[in-house]
């Protein structure tokens, strides 16, 4: 039974992998594929490592895996915050087609 | 006098420069865009096909096979990563890439662990992790820190 739930954690978590690399291929702009790839890739792997639990069952590499899913959680979406700044300071541009840029309008309003 | 010259920017090199970075995207005609559009959707189906159902012949005898179509499906977002760090037309499309892939080098460690029998490669998830949360945030800020249009 275990087996056969962590089995359907694993293969959750690889399609949230699959789809989320794809939106890192195929869209169109930086923010685009940050935004696209970095959640999907981040619950994606959640999702492995949660399977990888239930499938080890409780022992020392099994609570290292919910370790792991802790650490996760809190630092990537910290990282890619960071990086989505740091490519608005350092000037790419967004997408002709994107429609409203709100981090700009406040660099404006706070000068 | 000749060396502080030079150092100053000439603002013909600096709009040369400019026309180049501009020439250096591909420009593509409106009629052939959906063409490329449905040339890439097909290679990427027909590869993702082949990695699903055909998987490469197993060097290593596995207790089962289904773990190791997994492991299969990682290393082809790995390989999808690899190909925006190669082609990336800027510095920040690169560094997601690579944070990109620091995240699945995670899981692709937790999937290793489970057939093998050996258990310190979730030890390698791990230390991955942390290495790869302070590489980004130390790429982000080296980015931050240099402005390029103002």
């Amino acid at each position: 039974m275990n087996n056969i739930m962590g089995m359907i954690f694993i293969v959750v978590g690889l399609v949230f992998d699959f789809f989320g690399c794809l939106g890192l291929v195929r869209l169109p702009d930086v923010y685009n594929r940050l935004q696209a790839s970095t959640k999907c890739v981040t619950f994606g792997t959640c999702s492995i490592l949660f399977g990888a639990f239930l499938m080890l069952g409780i022992t020392a590499a099994g609570i290292k895996t919910l370790f792991c899913i802790i650490f996760l959680v809190l630092t990537a979406p910290v990282s890619a915050h960071a990086l989505a700044r740091g490519a608005h300071i350092s000037g790419v541009k967004l997408w002709k087609k994107s429609v409203v840029d709100r981090y700009k309008e406040d660099k404006r309003s706070n000068q | 006098m000749k060396a502080r010259d030079r150092g100053k920017k000439n603002p013909q090199i600096l709009r040369k420069n400019k026309r180049r970075s501009i020439s250096r995207q591909t420009i593509v005609a409106p009629e052939y865009r959906r063409l490329r559009w449905l040339m890439g959707t097909i290679t990427i189906l027909g590869i993702t096909a082949v990695v699903i159902f055909y998987p490469l012949p197993s060097l290593i005898r596995w207790q089962s096979s289904f773990l190791m179509r997994c492991f299969f499906i990682v290393l082809l977002c790995g390989a999808f990563c690899l190909y925006r760090i190669l082609r990336g037309p800027s510095a920040p499309d690169r560094i997601v890439a690579i944070d990109i892939l620091g995240i699945l080098i995670v899981g692709f460690c937790a999937i290793l662990g489970i057939p093998t029998g050996r258990t310190w490669y979730i030890d390698i998830g791990i230390a991955w992790a942390l290495q790869s949360f302070i590489g980004t945030i130390a790429l982000a800020k080296y980015i931050e820190g240099r402005n390029f249009d103002e």
